[in-house]
């Protein structure tokens, strides 16, 4: 019975109208179709309801206003992007709130079907007024995931933006046939979201240039306990905290492992975030660590022979979920992973690094080989043997025992251009490597030196 | 054409840096090998290390080295050849100094220059150093294994504070001092005529700077043997006069 609600961009009289097709059976509610044409001004786009004998359409007037899938293309600050969001989450607070609307029949299937005016710095977003809400159409979730993946945001608090994303992850994961039709987030959740846990204060409203002159706040029939009820015509700025969560594991050998998407998962099996094939006390999938309502979590997934925090020892207690704070060990059954969340950062980077890794802090261990990257001069330090990195991914830097003395191998196990001192090495075959050889892999020169 | 200068400098009674250069004669074209080693240890050890090594590698240059170019040999195979005959010096630097319950061990840092596969060999352990000097500029090829210089190229300490730094005569890596399975550094690089080469010990370089060497060593300059000698001599005395205590050693050669 739920289905889609399809929608298609059309040209009348000077004037861009979304036009949603509905089946010809659906019966229209007049009150809410009034009501959301008399209150335009919260973010709704303004409803003309056709019907024929052949069709049922509702046709929102769009003119003068970008498509959000197009607007967020543009790299904004994240304090813009949030402050979208929270208007986004005030027209669905006034929805679920005000009486004769449903926050069912909010059209949110496709980023495409939401705008923006650019003049006032509004969102708007069609509504179905419906006295069934029939339509799949309206999963918050979905629609902020979509929103979040395809934004691009400069960053300035890296700490505000990996929790709101973790979040999001962690509710995309429970999506299932049961799920809400909202998808699993009410407004006051959301709203919690983005003011109690990523601490966006919202502000009195700030006359913008324009002031958006239509605003006799008629969000004042929502109730009075929000504070944030205004016309969405105002700036956000985000609270820089000091703790930065930028979060990794790091292994016995300062390894550090980025946790860049939740749930991270551990294991014996090569598609894990984290996979530990050469461990046979690992499970395929032995662990993983997630992002709840503002905390870290790591749980067992099912291990053979356990998950333990802080202790490991024959007898010590396996745990099956535990919040997990900076500094904690989590053992894979034996091997210790050191979890930490990364002080504060609050320099500027574009979204798609998100997920990089920082400076590693400095290391104790002692590195016992290191690379020098020739047309960089960056160095890549080797802590353990057998050596991958990302940056020379496709090869395996080893080493060999051969009676007293030692050789280190480079095996190339899925590269299409390595070569040792001017010889091919092709896939599927090592050679021998020594301090201060040079390689070129990709094009790339690469000197390797050993340590001693 | 080559040139060397070597001294126990103004203070120790005894020069413990050894140095060789050999060159033969293979297909119409000449092969030049030389190497300087920085022997450590008390009473006579040093030397002994260091000349030990130098022999032997001289050694193996005369016999292992002719036997794999005559066989055509590739540029990497003679790497081999020369890391085994290290590692093996090593062991018997090692079995000898704890026969004798002595400290023994030495540098090594050496040159070989192969116009049949137009390649050069460098093999370096410990904190002597090899210079490419050309008009325009003076390069290090190796790198220290030194504390210090460890300390520097991981950012510990910059290498400003690395000239006054106390440390300076600790190494991480040497042949002998009971060392056993380390690693030697190896570079395999492509020179052309007209560039000159220096092999020297640490005692020569810390208290001349680069540019200083490079002025009197550049290959223009540098035109033949007697000039390159006196040139070294002008930079040993500057070295001495800088009150430096230690060994000095250096040995240039010039591509032509």
């Amino acid at each position: 019975m739920a289905g889609s609600v399809t929608t298609k961009l059309l040209y009348q009289n000077c004037d861009t109208f979304m036009q949603a097709g509905l089946k010809k059976k659906d019966r229209i509610d007049e009150d809410q179709l009034q009501l959301i044409n008399s209150k335009r001004d919260i973010g709704f786009l303004g409803i003309r309801w056709e019907k024929t004998a052949t069709r049922n359409v509702f046709k929102y007037n769009v003119s003068n206003m970008t498509a959000l899938s197009e607007y967020i293309k543009q790299t904004m600050p994240q304090e813009k992007y949030f402050s979208i969001i929270n208007q986004f989450q005030k027209i669905y607070e006034f929805c679920a709130r005000t009486e004769g609307l449903s926050a069912d029949n909010l059209l949110l299937s496709d980023l495409k079907n939401v705008y923006y005016d650019v003049e006032r710095q509004k969102v708007f977003v069609a509504y179905l007024p419906l006295s069934e809400n029939i339509y799949k159409c309206s999963n918050v979730v979905k629609f902020l995931s979509k929103l979040n993946k395809n934004a691009s945001i400069t960053i300035t608090n890296g700490t505000v933006m990996q929790k709101y994303s973790f979040s999001l992850e962690d509710l995309m994961g429970k999506q299932n046939s049961k799920t809400p039709k909202n998808g699993g987030m009410s407004y006051a959740q959301l709203y919690t979201l983005l003011h109690d846990v990523l601490s966006i204060p919202v502000e009195d409203p700030v006359p913008a240039a324009d002031t958006a002159a239509d605003s006799p706040s008629p969000a004042a029939a929502a109730g009075a306990d929000v504070p944030a009820d205004d016309d969405g015509d105002h700036t956000i700025l985000v609270n820089r905290r000091s703790s930065d969560c930028l979060a990794y594991l790091k292994d016995e050998n300062n390894r550090e492992f980025p946790i860049d998407h939740v749930p991270f998962t551990i294991g014996r099996r090569p598609d894990n975030d984290l996979s530990l094939t050469d461990k046979g006390t690992v499970s395929k999938v032995h662990a993983a660590i997630g992002f709840e309502d503002g905390q870290w979590f790591v749980e067992d997934r099912g291990s053979a022979n356990g998950t333990f925090l802080n202790d490991f020892a024959e007898n010590a207690r396996r745990i099956s979920k535990e919040t997990i704070t900076s500094g904690d060990v989590i053992y894979i059954y034996d091997a210790p992973f050191v979890f930490t969340v990364n002080s504060g950062d609050a320099a500027t980077v574009i979204v798609g690094a998100a997920g990089k890794k920082q400076e590693p802090p400095k290391n104790k261990v002692k590195k016992i080989a290191y690379f020098i990257n020739g047309s960089s001069n960056e160095r890549i330090p080797v802590f353990v043997y057998p050596f991958t990195c990302a940056e020379l991914s496709g090869i395996v830097i080893d080493r060999e025992s051969n009676g007293s003395r030692h050789n280190i191998c480079i095996e190339n196990i899925s590269c299409n251009s390595l070569s040792v001192e001017g010889s091919d090495v092709p896939a599927g075959e090592k050679t021998v490597i020594f301090s201060g050889c040079n390689f070129l892999y990709h094009g790339i020169s690469y000197t390797f030196y050993e340590e001693n | 054409m080559f040139s060397y200068v070597t001294t126990e400098g103004a203070v120790r009674k005894v020069n413990q840096d050894s140095l060789f250069a050999a060159e033969a004669e293979f297909g119409g074209e000449n092969i030049f090998f030389a190497a300087v080693c920085d022997g450590v240890g008390g009473l006579s050890s040093g030397e002994k290390a260091s000349g030990y090594v130098c022999k032997r590698m001289n050694e193996w240059f005369a016999e292992d080295f002719a036997d794999l170019m005559r066989r055509g040999a590739s540029i990497l195979k003679i790497r081999e050849s020369v890391d085994d005959r290290l590692h093996e010096l090593n062991d018997s630097i090692n079995a000898y100094a704890e026969k004798h319950s002595a400290d023994m061990a030495t540098t090594f840092t050496g040159i070989l220059i192969i116009p049949q596969l137009k390649r050069m060999l460098i093999a370096h352990v410990g904190d002597s150093r090899l210079y490419k000097i050309t008009d325009e500029e003076i390069k290090i090829l190796t790198s220290d294994h030194s504390v210090v210089a460890q300390d520097v190229r991981n950012g510990v300490i910059t290498a400003e504070m690395a000239e006054t730094d106390p440390r300076q005569n600790q190494l991480t890596n040497c042949i002998g001092a009971g060392l056993d399975d380390t690693s030697y550094d190896y570079s395999i690089g492509e020179y052309s005529e007209n560039e000159c080469y220096m092999l020297c010990t640490d005692g020569f370089r810390k208290k001349i700077t680069a540019d200083e060497m490079q002025f009197l060593l550049k290959p223009s300059i540098n035109e033949d043997e007697k000039i390159m000698s006196g040139h070294l001599e002008k930079l040993k005395n500057k070295v001495i006069k800088g009150g430096e205590k230690d060994n000095i050693t250096a040995l240039m050669v010039k591509l032509c």
